[in-house]
C-alpha cells in the first residue's frame, strides 16, 4: 500500500483518482491543487507517490516535478495530463517523472502504471 | 497569427478543425456527429461553457458552449457516475482540458507546436468578436448539442 498525494487543480479529477487509488488499496494522505501547494505538501506528508497533472495555474506540474527532486531525489511521480505530445511527455521524465498517464484515463491505466512502480 | 516556418495560417486553422473531431472522438465516448463547420461574425454568447487558450504556432481560444445537463451527462457517460451539483463547474473545466490536451496533442503530430491555458468555466459571458471564428455544432446521440468555437485573433 501507498501514501500518494494526489495534484490537480480539478476538484472532479482528484474524486477521481482518489476513488481509485483507494480502490486498490492505497491511501490517499494529501490532495493539492496547483504545483505550489503540491510541494509545500510534499515536503509535509512526504508520501510515497505524487501524481501530478501538467497545466494548473501557480505553477505547472513540470515545474513542481523539479522542485519535489530538488527536495528529494527519490521522489516517485507519475504525471496525469491531458497534454500527451511527445515534448511534453519527455520533458516531464527529463525532470524526474516515473510514467506519464494521458487523460481520459481508466482505472487498469493506473493500476499499470503503479504495478510498474511498487 | 503566428505560424511555423512550412505552413501557413489556413493549413494551420485546417489542422486544428482536423484535430478538435478527431479529439471529440476520441475523448468522448458517446455516438456523436459533427455538423458542417460555419463562420461567426458576431459577439459570441456563453450561458454555460468552458473557455480556453492557446498560445504557440496559433494563437487563439477554444470555448465549448452546451448546457449543463448536457455537461452533466456526458461526465455520467465517461465515468459511470452521477455528477453532484457542485462537481459539474470541475468536470465541464476537466472536459474542456482533455478535448484541448487532445487537440494539441494531435497537432504536435502535425509538427504544429500549441500549449494550453488552464481551463475556465464561463456562466452568462459574451464573449467579443474575434478576427476568424469557426462554429463548429456537435449533437450527441440523446443527449443533446454543443457548439465550439475556436476564435482566432492574433
Amino acid at each position: 500500500m501507498a501514501r500518494v498525494l494526489i495534484t490537480d487543480d480539478a476538484a472532479f479529477m482528484r474524486m477521481q483518482l482518489k476513488n481509485i487509488f483507494t480502490s486498490q488499496g492505497h491511501e490517499v494522505v494529501g490532495e493539492a491543487e496547483n504545483g505550489q501547494v503540491a510541494v509545500e505538501k510534499y515536503k509535509e506528508l512526504k508520501p510515497d507517490l505524487v501524481s501530478m497533472d501538467i497545466t494548473m495555474p501557480e505553477m505547472n506540474g513540470v515545474e513542481a516535478v523539479k522542485q519535489i527532486k530538488s527536495i528529494d531525489p527519490g521522489a516517485t511521480i507519475v504525471m496525469c495530463s491531458a497534454m500527451g505530445q511527445q515534448q511534453m511527455v519527455l520533458e516531464a521524465i527529463q525532470a524526474g517523472a516515473k510514467d506519464f498517464i494521458v487523460k481520459p484515463f481508466d482505472e487498469e491505466r493506473i493500476k499499470q502504471a503503479l504495478s510498474k512502480i511498487f | 497569427m503566428t505560424t511555423n516556418q512550412s505552413l501557413t495560417a489556413n493549413q494551420v486553422v485546417k489542422e486544428f478543425y482536423n484535430g478538435l473531431i478527431h479529439s471529440v472522438h476520441t475523448v468522448i465516448p458517446v455516438e456523436h456527429a459533427v455538423g458542417s463547420p460555419s463562420i461567426i461574425k458576431s459577439s459570441v454568447e456563453i450561458p454555460f461553457g468552458v473557455s480556453i487558450h492557446f498560445t504557440g504556432d496559433l494563437i487563439g481560444e477554444l470555448v465549448f458552449k452546451a448546457n449543463v445537463r448536457l455537461f452533466s451527462d456526458l461526465g455520467e457517460a465517461m465515468f459511470g457516475m452521477a455528477l453532484s451539483e457542485e462537481m459539474i463547474d470541475s468536470f465541464s473545466g476537466e472536459l474542456g482540458n482533455m478535448l484541448a490536451g487532445s487537440l494539441s496533442t494531435h497537432l504536435s503530430s502535425k509538427q504544429i507546436n500549441t500549449n494550453i491555458s488552464h481551463p475556465v468555466v464561463q456562466r452568462s459571458t459574451l464573449i467579443p468578436h474575434a478576427q476568424r471564428s469557426i462554429l463548429t455544432p456537435i449533437t450527441f446521440s440523446s443527449l443533446g448539442d454543443m457548439e465550439i468555437f475556436l476564435l482566432v485573433n492574433a
